[in-house]
């Protein structure tokens, strides 16, 4: 794999810069990553970070209209909020680079925050949490899980938030308070790839972001999550077709070996169709209508999770031991060298499919270098490339300890199919 | 000294054009190829003229594409899905009303591999009983969390009623449907419109220099093959009744609105300049009645207007879900919006937006030579070229606002629209 080349400046205000020119494209995206998410939020304001996303497509005071500035220039942009941080990115013609430019620094420091785009917005996100997390199948999973795994730190809620009522009371004080410790030059990270030189880019970016002024330095002032002293077991009704089996173990952060190796078990056990809970469960012995292991992928500690559907007839206790017997698999018989291969490869090619599209590529070198180091998407492969089977053997023992357990049984109403 | 309040000025006459594509016939096969791309990826889609349009039976095109990897003549499903897995590839199959595609991704090392597990998939496949069933069970699983959707269940009215429930454009696979399907029906479908048929290949990414050699030694027969035909590019002659659907889903919180009706065939003059006032309604995040609706009175999470085209008819449909409350009030809004553009030219300025937002679109659309082949794609199997690409463009530059205001009047009827709504509402 080429390298993803790219330079990186500091402004004066704490601003962090990277230029990924890429000639052969005449596009531009302009990538801003704001370390601020819902893990940030106090518990009463829940689905903050996320209502004060849609907030920042309300105007600034030098460009009332965000959205119709940027399609006048032939651009177009979305944003996205996590637990960890918050993403917005314009992609429009290079020729139109500071068009973007100007409007995110005027986003950055003019937002204009008034009544009237809050109350609409407060609408507008009640409405996404309808449609997406009330309206929706199994649309209640996230906040039951998050509610049985965490205690302590904010992960318990996801980012549309606890409940609307939260969205609901949200006051323009706040908001304007939440603006200011967070959305500051030297808490985010601007990321300008496409058809634009470096030498052509930075002046144009000290132009338009080098008078913002520097913020206060957010600090992280959340709670840790206590360590899992034993195992945890929860059931919640919906009008659901099927049952759905949910076990969910704490996991290492994001920048702990740890969390290659549980990466690669996920792949072992759910990554495309010749992986073992598709094959032994979904296929051989038809419990699950599907199933799947993954990460939550978070910053702090996160969760490996083990979702399935059950197919009609099958009990809780079955499904569960079936899923245990895959785990006590892992801790018992090292992966055989040609299935880690398999896995391994995967790891490769992701990287070279995810580096296609420029705007996956502006958004990976915000995002590693939040981690710390935006040439980690240029190296991160490497920690997983050197796990060992002994690793992932021990890794399975240390995360599957039966007293680190969630289990969350998300049942159906009714059982039957009634029409 | 910066004047924030002067915005930059904006370029929008770059020359637009398509790439340099190899063209050529592999024996009587079109193959359409756009290399140089940075990473060492092959993306191929081999794309044969068959679909619903053909099926003797519903589902049958859409279950032999998913049991396309369920087994061959020399390997089962496993050792298939091992393969694949173990190369990093990604290979799956599609089909549509119009066409049926085999999608396959692969590192540029796998290339000759890659040929070769193609090919046995498009000449040798087995569909397993034991494999179809599984399929079969899965798919009414899913179609049974579909129904408790509101959107799922008011698209399927629509769709139903504007072509009939059992047209190849309106039908969406039922229970029975899917109960009904076999083996048997697979093979037909198989032997009688994959298998050793003509076919198009799209190929980008990064591929060797010598693939046409690499094909041929791998898939001999290929080049033994007659020239594929496209699917008629000409309009069928349909029917339908406007009017209003109501599907009750008392649990419901939210209500799916659908709005929709036939249009004017792809070929026709006015359906390019269609897509411009279709973008100003609903076509974009800053179109009329996403600005009205979600943005001004906050009913919903999204609204839009889509404009499509299928090989022999084209339709136009809005599509949202609203509060259950808002219901009858967004049903309005929408309505006063079409008047407007009825009664109302464009202003310029909105149309200046309109046009640049487009062209960034399309520049975006043929932004490497993945989505320039994919563009391609889209262009041939509607019988055009890169001559109709430009004729777009000048059209998009040029278009005025009282032919979109004309098309309006003549294509958005009031009464011309099948309206459903499925919700928790009560209606008479």
């Amino acid at each position: 794999m080429q390298p993803i080349s790219y330079e990186k400046y500091q402004l004066a205000n704490g601003l962090t810069v990277l230029i990924h020119h890429d000639p052969l494209t005449p596009m531009a995206v302009v990538n801003t990553l704001y370390k601020v998410g819902a893990r940030n939020e106090v518990s009463t304001r829940t689905g903050f970070a996320h209502l004060f996303e849609h907030l920042m497509f309300g105007g600034s005071q030098n460009a009332p209209h965000f959205d119709a500035a940027l399609q006048e220039a032939g651009g177009n942009n979305n944003a996205f909020t996590n637990n960890d941080l918050t993403n917005y990115y314009d992609i429009l013609p290079a020729d139109n680079l500071e068009t973007a430019l100007w409007l995110e620094s005027d986003r950055m420091h003019f937002l204009h925050i008034n009544e009237r785009s809050l109350d609409v917005q407060r609408k507008v996100v009640i409405e996404e949490f309808k449609e997406n997390y009330l309206n929706q199948p199994y649309g209640q999973l996230w906040h039951q899980v998050r509610q049985l795994c965490y205690t302590q730190h904010p992960y318990r809620w996801p980012t549309i938030g606890l409940t609307p009522q939260h969205v609901a009371k949200a006051t323009l004080s706040e908001v304007q308070a939440f603006y200011q410790q967070y959305y500051t030059p030297n808490n985010a990270i601007l990321t300008i790839a496409g058809g634009v030189a470096p030498d052509q880019a930075l002046p144009l970016v000290e132009r338009y972001f080098g008078d913002i002024p520097t913020g206060p330095t957010p600090l992280p002032d959340w709670p840790t999550e206590p360590a899992q002293m034993g195992a945890r077991h929860a059931s919640f009704e919906d009008d659901v077709p099927l049952n759905m089996l949910i076990m969910a173990y704490p996991m290492a952060d994001r920048t702990d070996k740890g969390y290659y190796e549980a990466d690669l078990i996920s792949d072992i056990l759910s990554s495309g169709s010749s992986s073992r809970l598709y094959l032994k469960l979904v296929k051989e012995q038809q419990l699950f209508n599907e199933l799947q292991a993954f990460i939550s992928g978070n910053l702090d500690p996160g969760l490996f999770v083990i979702r399935g559907r059950l197919n009609e007839g099958v009990s809780y206790d079955d499904a569960q031991a079936a899923i245990q017997q895959e785990l006590q698999r892992l801790q018992d018989d090292l992966v055989p060298r040609h299935e880690l291969e398999k896995v391994k490869n995967k790891v490769e090619s992701g990287y070279e499919y995810n580096t296609i599209n420029l705007m996956n590529r502006a958004y990976a070198l915000s995002y590693f270098e939040n981690l710390g180091d935006a040439n980690g998407l240029n190296t991160e492969k490497e920690h997983y490339l050197s796990v060992s089977a002994a690793a992932l053997r021990d890794r399975a023992i240390q995360l599957f300890d039966a007293r680190h357990l969630n289990l969350l049984e998300y049942r159906a109403k009714q059982p039957a199919y009634a029409g | 000294m910066l004047d924030r309040t002067q915005a930059p000025a904006i370029r929008m006459d770059s020359p637009v054009a398509l790439p340099e594509s190899d063209r050529f016939l592999l024996g009587r096969q079109p193959v359409v190829g756009i290399g140089g791309a940075a990473q060492a990826i092959t993306k191929m889609e081999w794309v044969f003229t068959a679909g619903k349009w053909c099926e003797e039976k519903k589902g049958a095109a859409h279950f032999t594409a998913k049991m396309l990897k369920e087994g061959t003549t020399q390997r089962d499903a496993q050792a298939i899905a091992h393969q694949l897995d173990y190369w990093g590839a990604s290979l799956s199959a599609e089909s549509t009303a119009d066409y049926w595609t085999l999608t396959a991704y692969c590192l540029t090392r796998h290339f000759p591999d890659m040929i070769r597990l193609i090919r046995e998939l498009l000449t040798e496949a087995t569909f397993p009983e034991a494999e179809l069933a599984l399929k079969k069970h899965l798919m009414k699983q899913k179609l049974r969390v579909n129904l408790q959707k509101v959107g799922f269940q008011a698209t399927r009215k629509l769709m139903g009623s504007l072509f009939g429930p059992d047209h190849y454009y309106g039908y969406r696979l039922q229970e029975a449907d899917i109960d009904a399907i076999t083996t048997a029906d697979l093979h037909h479908f198989y032997q009688t419109h994959i298998a050793h048929q003509p076919v198009h290949l799209f190929i980008s990414g990064q591929y060797p220099d010598d693939f046409p050699a690499v094909i041929a030694s791998q898939w001999p027969e290929l080049l033994d093959l007659p020239a594929p035909n496209l699917r008629p590019n000409t309009p069928l002659h349909m029917d339908y009744t406007p009017g209003d659907h109501y599907i009750p889903v008392p649990q419901a919180q939210q209500s799916a609105l659908r709005m929709g009706k036939l249009m004017p065939h792809h070929t026709h003059p006015d359906y390019q300049p269609l897509k411009v006032l279709n973008t100003v309604l609903g076509g974009y995040f800053g179109s009329r009645l996403m600005s009205n609706i979600r943005e001004d009175k906050g009913y919903t999470y999204g609204i839009y207007s889509v404009l499509h085209a299928y090989a022999q008819q084209a339709i136009f449909y809005i599509s949202t879900e609203v509060g259950a409350d808002h219901e009858a009030a967004a049903r309005q809004e929408i309505h006063k919006e079409i008047e407007q553009l009825q009664r109302t030219p464009i202003p310029e300025d909105e149309l200046t937006l309109v046009r640049h937002y487009l062209l960034g679109n399309i520049m975006g659309s043929i932004d490497g030579p993945m989505k320039a082949a994919n563009t391609i794609k889209g262009l041939l199997l509607q019988g055009r070229d890169e001559q109709d690409f430009n004729d777009f463009i000048a059209m998009l530059r040029t278009v005025t606002p009282d032919q979109l205001q004309a098309l309006a009047q003549q294509y958005w009827k009031q009464d011309s629209f099948i309206e459903v709504v499925a919700g928790p509402n009560q209606q008479a």
